[in-house]
């Protein structure tokens, strides 16, 4: 049986937004202070770069994307073993109810502030 | 055709009774719709021709000789009704009755018998002419009559009943009762034009019915009757003419049924029918303004999240003064941006079917108002508020009650006497929660008030409140928050008191645990 410990996180943070300018800000700024990041462009890309990398300390996801949104990337990753208990930040501009899998949700813009303090928060770096 | 000897040609003996006789003989061989025979004194048969063979059965051979009992059936006792009958006839010189017959297959049959009495030129009884008519089918016509009779008097849900060649009323059923309002006895004899609205009659179409169903033997429509009360009844109407095998008219059948619980039941289908339509219409317009604006919000705070990033990031990176500068003024237009943002898409979620969306839930107001009171603080370092009042339960959204303290106590401190601190009071009684925000120096003057929950409403402008001037909207939307929580928003302001502005909620009873009381 798989304990908690035994799922060690493979990077810090995985950034879902369609967003170009946005996802690569963000990026920059948390690997400025360190973080390991991967990003991607909406829910199908995000899943695939989980399957190749492992699953990560935190997940910052965008709601309406192109292509696979965030509410069905959400209710996909919940039904992955390894994705189970990763949290899910939800950011996003819409005033829509949160997918049911997320653990908290944050309004656009974020400050950066912000950002750093959530990142800390969920990543041991 | 066998005679028998006392009929013979040697009674009379003329040449012209003889022709006469055999005239007689081919009148009768010729019949065959009317068994003619003759019976001797005793009833024994002597004669039979064409129609007693078809009637009854038996040919000349088998029958001429024996007894007109056989005719009877077991019931009647036919030896003693056959002594009965000839007695009468013999006295009566003529005996007639209906009654059944026995054919030689045994079957029966309706019969019309006349005997008669025949005599000779003395007066003695020398036979009896026996004639019969097999009255059948005509009786089983009368019988399919009857029923069909009773049929048409229990119909209750069709008026049927038959015209005479002129139109008037000669027979009635229950359901013409039902659906007319006359009894028979109020209607027979009385022309069916009765049943006609007044401007129907005037033009004829009573007339013109009756000649479209006489020539082409049917006439249907569906139209305005009137009943016995005066009211009018859309029908759907039958005239049949009715004729004799000769084709001669002999009268008109009409039927006619009561449409109009159908039309009603029509007419609410079609109503419920567009009313659902209206729905479906309504709801797809709905949904298209909600997704058009969710596309807007994340359209126009997309580019504005990557603004704010990268000022972040730049203030992150120990800029020179000039560029703290400049990257604060960006700032400060980011926030004033991501603002009017979020009010434009309130305008119109507001103005729009369905209104603004509340996320209603147990808070306690102080909550909210403590938030936004540290916020400004950290905002304003050099200004003061304080804070007074117990806790405050409510069901209402946070976030956007959140939304309404941070646009009065900002609008309290922009516009009051920086000297002098920002006074905020919650009060709470059995039915309402009230918060009240209060600053002192220059009170708006009197016509502004009266327009200052106007959307797009400007205040005066100074250097001061440059930067909080927005587009107008942030006391409008405020004052549509609260009063899609049930509440309000007053104001009162003067030069000796300054302004206060009070928002007024319903509150959720607690008991003393603070647990909700449900009431």
């Amino acid at each position: 049986m798989e304990t908690a410990s035994a799922r060690r996180p493979a990077f810090n943070v995985l950034i879902v937004e369609d967003d170009e300018d946005l996802r690569e800000l963000m990026c920059s700024a948390l690997e400025m202070h360190g973080y390991s990041v991967i990003t991607a462009h909406d829910g199908a890309d995000a899943l695939s770069k989980l399957h190749s990398s492992g699953p990560p300390s935190l997940i910052i996801l965008d709601l309406f994307m192109p292509g696979m949104n965030g509410w069905e990337f959400c209710d996909k990753a919940r039904q992955r073993r390894e994705l189970e208990d990763v949290p899910i930040v939800v950011h996003s501009s819409a005033s829509q109810p949160i997918p049911p899998g997320a653990t908290k949700a944050l309004q656009k813009p974020l400050s950066f502030e912000r950002l750093l303090s959530l990142v800390n928060e969920y990543c041991a770096a | 055709m066998v005679l028998s000897s006392q009929l013979g040609s040697g009674v009379a003996g003329s040449r012209l009774e003889t022709e006469t006789a055999e005239k007689f003989r081919l009148l009768v061989e010729s019949v065959k719709d009317y068994a003619i025979f003759v019976l001797n004194c005793a009833g024994y048969i002597e004669t039979w021709n064409p129609g007693a063979e078809r009637i009854k059965g038996y040919v000349a051979e088998e029958i001429i000789g024996q007894h007109f009992s056989i005719f009877y059936p077991q019931e009647v006792n036919p030896p003693e009704k056959c002594a009965q009958v000839l007695a009468m006839a013999e006295r009566e010189s003529r005996f007639e009755e209906e009654g059944w017959r026995l054919k030689k297959d045994g079957s029966r049959f309706w019969a019309k018998v006349t005997i008669t009495a025949l005599r000779d030129p003395a007066g003695r009884l020398v036979g009896f002419a026996k004639v019969t008519q097999d009255l059948t089918a005509r009786r089983t016509a009368e019988e399919e009559t009857r029923r069909f009779q009773l049929l048409v008097e229990s119909v209750k849900d069709y008026a049927i009943f038959i015209l005479d060649p002129q139109g008037n009323v000669t027979t009635w059923n229950p359901g013409a009762e039902r659906i007319k309002g006359y009894a028979s006895h109020e209607i027979l004899g009385k022309h069916f034009s009765t049943f006609y609205p007044p401007e129907a009659i005037t033009e004829g179409k009573c007339e013109y019915e009756l000649e479209v169903a006489a020539r082409e033997g049917r006439f249907e429509e569906e139209g305005w009757r009137v009943r016995k009360d005066g009211s009018l009844f859309w029908a759907n109407v039958t005239i049949t003419a009715v004729r004799d095998r000769d084709q001669t008219l002999m009268g008109f059948a009409k039927v006619t049924q009561d449409l109009t619980q159908r039309r009603e039941a029509e007419a609410a289908r079609r109503a419920l029918a567009e009313q659902r339509a209206t729905l479906a219409e309504k709801a797809r317009i709905h949904e298209f303004q909600e997704r058009f604006l969710a596309i807007l919000g994340h359209d126009l705070r997309n580019p504005l999240a990557a603004i704010e990033m990268g000022t972040n990031i730049l203030s992150s990176q120990h800029p020179s003064p000039n560029s703290r500068r400049v990257l604060a003024r960006m700032q400060s237009s980011i926030d004033r941006m991501a603002r009017m943002i979020g009010q434009i898409l309130d305008l119109t979620r507001s103005r729009l079917a369905g209104g603004l969306d509340f996320d209603m839930r147990p808070m306690n107001m102080r909550d909210a108002l403590s938030k936004i009171v540290e916020e400004l603080l950290i905002a304003h370092p050099s200004r003061s508020i304080e804070m007074a009042g117990a806790a405050a339960h409510v069901h209402a959204d946070p976030d956007r009650m959140e939304q309404v303290f941070s646009n009065l106590i900002g609008n309290a401190i922009a516009y009051g006497d920086p000297s002098m601190p920002v006074f905020v009071t919650v009060n709470v009684d059995a039915q309402m929660v009230e918060v009240m925000i209060r600053n002192t120096g220059e009170p708006i003057p009197p016509d502004l008030q009266t327009r200052l929950f106007d959307p797009f409403r400007r205040g005066d402008r100074d250097s001061r409140s440059a930067n909080t001037a927005g587009l107008g909207l942030g006391l409008y939307i405020s004052s549509e928050i609260v009063r899609g929580h049930g509440g309000v928003i007053e104001v009162q302001s003067t030069a000796e008191l300054g302004t206060t502005f009070r928002v007024k909620l319903p509150s959720t009873p607690h008991s003393e645990d603070g647990n909700r009381v449900r009431t």
